[in-house]
């Protein structure tokens, strides 16, 4: 067998098995062998004397959609990183150092202020609206004639990233009743997963992955810059505007469920292309595979260090994230001086 | 095979590159684009390559308007090795060169057979064979020039423009890639189009120029007729002259 087929394999084994850590540990101590047979329960099993009713509430009502929910979103944020840093032919560019991240939960606080949360996809929908608001500005700053610098496109980011927290800020002041609700986006939590949120944002994924493999070619050479992808055969502004929005509106949708969670669109991306090289349609696999594992891993740890209460998610990702962010950063004042 | 009328191009603030330009590219050619640095012979490959929108005129490839063939048709005919190429993400050699394979490969199909069929023959073409595993980060300039070269043949043109590939490169090398481009001409009876600086190169590889001032055409001649002392004073404001004992290559000294 390939060496590749069986890094693929071993990460799937690894993610099965820490979905099943994650159905275990938490405040209510369950055996694995209880929570093997509640899980198989769901595939037809009978349901067991000997469980209590309430294993069976907290494992298929609090935790198992919560560790869909840490998938589905960890592979879906990882997956607009790599799609990221090809468009913007930029290791260090993801959603969340970019501010669209921030964008998409600036709609969402919005939505909430509006009352839209009532209506189906309504705090998504105006979440996509703000992100996709961001990115444009966002490439608007950053563009000199064809190209996008480094430096001003992290610039663009970060000076994004103040305006919204400030434009949040005032907006939870000045609509205190709704502040606690509009907190939960700035901080980012799985708590509140439901199989309706895993179900949503799966199909958002799903369709975003699918996009981006499409295109994950195109992708290759238009890292080599847009006229020279163009004489290879390449509809360099067709295919951006596409995985941009396709990969946005996957942001905008994990947003709307999880809020803001930081770094995994770097980090995963960047690790997985130390192994596999820069070749996307080899990265995207891995880079899905391992953002599940990632976000899933530090979801299990965010819940379980300090029991009962939680710590925010994005502290554990960020915690691993910005070393790797600034690692890069270094990286890339080295290439610049020669 | 190229047939260029009245083409003008103008920047976004109206500045004029080309203006008016009509000449014809025949089959099998290998024409050499000179001028001053400024005078607009980037600006005319890009016009060829249609990676540029031109502002007047027309450019005809196979005598259908350039702007009718969709981004891929082109590039099945127009190859491409331009000035520079930044690779900020680290690809192997062999990965560059397949990249050329990618107006004929379809979406989610892996490279077939015949893709690496030809990637292959390219590289030994341009003896790049035995760099397929190495980053292109780590290659030297005249091994990069020889890689980029490699990824247009695998493009499989009956065209290749070429924007000032000797430039950067040491004497040696800079022998080595006219040479390969001169096989590339005659072995393969591909047209060549290649912007260059280097007189005396232009003199010993290219049949044809085609000659560039503040952005017009002011000679369209084969090489050997127009490069005479009184023409390169003219064009390009220098003394020289020719040794031609008609035993060896003609030479240009400057003075």
């Amino acid at each position: 067998m390939k060496r590749q087929t069986i890094i693929i394999i071993l990460l799937i084994v690894a993610l099965l098995a820490m979905m099943l850590v994650g159905c275990i540990v938490g405040t209510a101590n369950i055996g694995l062998k209880d929570a093997l047979q509640v899980l198989m329960s769901v595939f037809g099993g009978e349901n067991s004397a000997n469980i209590p009713e309430s294993t069976y509430y907290i494992i298929l009502n609090l935790r198992l959609p919560r560790v869909l929910l840490a998938v589905v979103t960890g592979g879906g944020l990882s997956v607009c990183g790599v799609a990221y840093q090809a468009i913007f032919r930029n290791p260090l560019s993801d959603p969340y150092v970019l501010g669209v991240s921030s964008g998409a939960s600036l709609g969402a606080a919005i939505a909430i202020i509006i009352a839209l949360d009532g209506a189906f996809l309504g705090i998504s929908a105006l979440s996509f609206l703000t992100a996709l608001l961001t990115v444009i500005l966002i490439i608007g700053i950053s563009s000199i004639g064809n190209r996008l610098h480094t430096t001003t496109l992290l610039l663009a980011g970060i000076s994004i990233n103040f305006l919204i927290s400030a434009l949040i800020s005032v907006l939870m002041i000045l609509n205190k009743q709704e502040m606690d609700k509009i907190i939960f986006w700035t901080m980012g939590s799985l708590a509140s997963a439901n199989y309706e949120s895993v179900a949503i944002t799966a199909c958002f994924v799903f369709i975003g992955v699918m996009i981006v493999a499409l295109y994950a070619r195109d992708l290759n050479t238009m890292l080599l810059g847009s006229s020279s992808a163009r004489t290879m055969g390449v509809n360099v502004e067709r295919t951006k505007k596409i995985i941009l929005v396709s990969s946005t509106l996957m942001i905008a949708v994990i947003v709307s469920f999880t809020g803001v969670i930081g770094f995994i669109g770097l980090v995963v991306p960047h690790i997985v292309r130390l192994i596999v090289g820069s070749d996307n349609r080899r990265i995207l696999p891995y880079a899905l595979l391992g953002g599940m594992l990632f976000m899933l891993s530090a979801d299990i740890v965010c819940r379980t260090v300090i029991p009962p209460s939680e710590l925010p998610i994005g502290s554990i990702t960020s915690l691993i994230g910005a070393p790797v962010f600034i690692y890069l950063l270094f990286n890339a004042k080295k290439r610049l001086n020669g | 095979m190229i047939e260029v009328k009245h083409l003008t191009y103008k920047t976004r603030n109206k500045k004029i590159l080309l203006s008016d330009l009509n000449f014809e590219i025949k089959d099998g050619g290998f024409y050499g684009i000179i001028g001053n640095n400024g005078s607009g012979k980037t600006t005319l490959l890009r016009c060829l390559s249609n990676t540029l929108n031109i502002d007047g005129g027309s450019v005809f490839l196979n005598h259908k308007d350039i702007t009718s063939y969709s981004i891929r048709q082109v590039a099945k005919q127009i190859a491409v090795v331009p000035q520079h190429t930044d690779f900020l993400f680290d690809f192997s050699a062999h990965q560059i060169v397949m990249m050329g394979r990618s107006p004929y490969q379809k979406r989610l199909c892996a490279d077939s057979e015949q893709d690496l069929q030809i990637v292959e023959q390219s590289m030994r073409q341009t003896s790049t064979w035995h760099l397929r595993n190495t980053s292109v980060k780590v290659l030297s300039g005249g091994e990069l020039q020889r890689v980029i070269i490699a990824r247009a043949l695998s493009q499989n043109t009956p065209l290749i423009l070429l924007d000032e590939p000797v430039s950067n490169l040491d004497i040696k090398h800079q022998f080595e890639v006219m040479n390969l481009l001169s096989d590339i001409n005659k072995e393969h009876k591909k047209t060549i189009i290649i912007v260059i600086h280097d007189l005396n190169l232009a003199l010993k590889y290219t049949n044809h120029l085609l000659v560039i001032r503040d952005g017009c055409l002011i000679a369209d001649k084969p090489t050997k007729e127009f490069l005479t002392s009184d023409n390169i004073k003219k064009v390009f404001n220098v003394n020289s002259s020719i040794i031609d004992n008609n035993q060896s290559q003609p030479y240009i000294i400057f003075q």
